[in-house]
């Protein structure tokens, strides 16, 4: 642990928190349509609506809402899985990639469409130009604004009285990529074309080493898709080495830049929660509970890359610099130990180190960051909506304890809120676990391993894990791309992601439906050190009663094993 | 830019294809069966 190390996360912190409250505020004016846009940007949102026949002000009730939300995204699989099948009859395939085989194309169209970006493919190696710029990089964008879509959905509902519906899906996605999404992107990728990210349809370039060797450089239009990839949580990188290579981050500017990108719009969110309800200290707690995990998290992750088990002395490494195997040197383990933290909190996935060569106890803080459904900050979106899920599951807990009807900014939460929680709470530990363990006992299953002992069990273990928390992240060493992988991480992608949106949209509607209660003397301040003490204390108890097995059976039995001189 | 064959695959494309529809078949059911385990408004979970 060194002082540059704590400046630079520092440094990060520092600048999430000062964009919070005006990103915060732009988003709220957005979604609650008080920002007017410039003439010509209007009217092509207004031409929009008049091509596909939306009507804006028609707005829907939650199950509306939640099967054009559907209905939307299943055409948007069938697009990318198309565009995958057929990019070897369609142009912008200078490289003459061949199909991708149908399980791969299903794998990778539902990750990309829930947002999660697994990447059981090597992109400059499967995917044409155009399947990466008009598949992966548009379904980044829309399951972005799929995702900040539900949680608006979620913020309607506290915020509107006796009101049955909670807006309109179109608009709503409509109005997210034009103005919030699409700015960010083009600012952001000039930015990083500035800084050496290479944007261009050319082809491959042959090059002569300085040995004299021939190698092939691959590029493309890669700066358009960096950005999305961190700004959407999707997190699926143009090259199979995401942003630990060069091209995707090539100066210590953009290894600051990048991590911001993927905290940016769901740090903002909490701050666009507390304005539209009318209470900016609700969205300050929620990021509270938000950096108090994050930076817990962070400083395990920090501590443990830094200071590796004397293990290490008796393989003869040297230690000193920390645990450097499977980092980039130009970013050290300070910035790796950032990033991975920040990508495992939020539902992003990029990565610019290995996490399968993280020490242990780093290993199992990465996958409890996505364990925990993915709430420290969180995709856009989805973060949101997800420690909401916990703040009411808090709140019922805590009025559980004083006998007295739960509230949660102006709503009363009853039966079908808790009973809606919990559904979008447990199904996702169900998937993980259900799918690791059937993973565990399949020879299909354990084909796939590189490694034996409590860490096999980690890399199988934490794949299901991302896909179902809609992460994208890997433990480098799971061989996955085969059919019995392709299918069941599709499976846990899907229901980790629609299994929670939709109770989430039905919270949104029934709170929509309720009038707003004033604040009385036995109302739970939700705003202030205790609450966010209770909801901490909340989200890691749910996490860590669900998940300790599990976990015990890989990391921390490997952090043990390791300390008695084995590794694997 | 190739031709376009016939090949196995199609097969499996054809399983996929009726996978994706399954599952979006599967979510619909899933949004009603959220709706029925929620009360109406008219049922009286509405806040006095």
């Amino acid at each position: 642990v060194t002082p540059q190390g704590w400046l630079q996360i520092a440094l990060f912190t520092a600048l999430i928190v000062a964009v919070i409250k005006p990103l915060g505020g732009y988003i709220a004016g957005i979604v609650e349509g008080q920002v007017r846009m410039p003439r010509p940007v209007a009217a092509m949102e207004n031409g929009m609506y008049r091509l596909s026949g939306v009507n804006p002000a028609q707005e829907q009730t939650w199950a509306g809402y939640a099967l054009a939300l559907l209905a939307f995204n299943f055409v948007g699989i069938l697009a990318l899985y198309g565009l995958q099948r057929l990019q070897h009859m369609l142009p912008l395939n200078p490289q003459d990639f061949d199909a991708v085989p149908p399980d791969l194309a299903l794998n990778t169209a539902g990750s990309f469409v829930t947002n999660t970006s697994w990447q059981s493919y090597a992109g400059e190696t499967t995917l044409g130009y155009l399947t990466q710029m008009a598949g992966i990089t548009v379904q980044s964008f829309l399951s972005a604004a799929t995702g900040i879509a539900v949680a608006v959905a979620l913020i309607r509902g506290f915020a509107r009285p006796s009101s049955s519906t909670i807006g309109n899906f179109w608009a709503d996605m409509t109005r997210i990529t034009l103005y919030i999404l699409l700015p960010v992107c083009v600012v952001a990728t000039l930015l990083l074309i500035w800084q050496g990210v290479p944007q261009t349809l050319g082809s491959y370039v042959d090059a002569t080493t300085l040995e004299g060797a021939h190698q092939v450089l691959a590029r493309g239009p890669v700066a358009s898709q960096e950005v999305i990839k961190l700004l959407s949580g999707d997190g699926g990188g143009f090259f199979n080495a995401n942003s630990a290579h060069p091209f995707e981050n090539p100066t210590a500017l953009t290894g600051l830049f990048e991590p911001l990108l993927i905290f940016l719009i769901g740090a903002a969110l909490t701050n666009t929660f507390g304005r539209v309800i009318g209470d900016q200290r609700q969205g300050w707690a929620l990021f509270a509970a938000m950096a108090v995990l994050f930076l817990a998290g962070l400083a395990i992750v920090y501590a443990s890359e830094t200071a590796p088990s004397h293990t290490f002395s008796t393989l003869g490494i040297d230690h000193l610099g920390g645990n450097m195997e499977g980092k980039e040197v130009r970013f050290g383990v300070a910035q790796s130990a950032l990033f991975a933290d920040a990508t495992t909190a939020s539902s992003d996935g990029a990565v610019n180190a290995m996490h399968d060569s993280f020490m242990p106890l780093s290993g199992l803080v990465l996958m409890a960051n996505m364990m925990l459904d993915e709430v420290i900050v969180g995709g856009p979106g989805s973060g949101l909506f997800g420690i909401v899920l916990f703040a009411i599951v808090t709140v019922f807990a805590a009025g559980l304890m004083i006998g007295r009807t739960p509230e949660y900014v102006g709503k009363k939460i009853e039966a079908d809120e808790v009973k809606m929680a919990m559904l979008a709470l447990l199904c996702v530990p169900a998937f993980i676990l259900c799918m690791a363990a059937v993973a565990c006992v399949l020879p299909a299953g354990l084909v796939g391993l590189n490694n034996a002992g409590p860490h096999g069990f980690s890399e199988l273990l934490y794949a299901y894990t991302s896909g179902a928390a809609t992460n994208g992240s890997a433990f480098a060493g799971l061989g996955a791309n085969t059919p019995f992988y392709n299918l069941t991480l599709a499976a846990a992608m899907f229901a980790g992601r629609f299994l929670v949106i939709v109770p989430v949209l039905c919270i949104a509607g029934t709170l929509a439906g309720k009038r707003r209660v004033p604040v009385s003397a036995g109302t739970l301040p939700t705003h202030g050190t205790q609450f966010v003490t209770l909801l901490v204390g909340t989200i890691v108890i749910v996490g860590g009663l669900t998940f300790l097995p599990a976990l015990a059976l890989g990391p921390v039995a490997e952090h043990l094993v390791m300390l008695a001189g084995a590794t694997y | 830019m190739r031709r376009f064959t016939i090949e196995d695959d199609d097969v499996f494309d054809a399983l996929m294809l009726a996978a994706l529809v399954a599952s979006f078949a599967a979510a619909v059911g899933y949004v009603h069966a959220c709706r029925r385990l929620v009360r109406p408004p008219s049922a009286g979970n509405r806040t006095p």
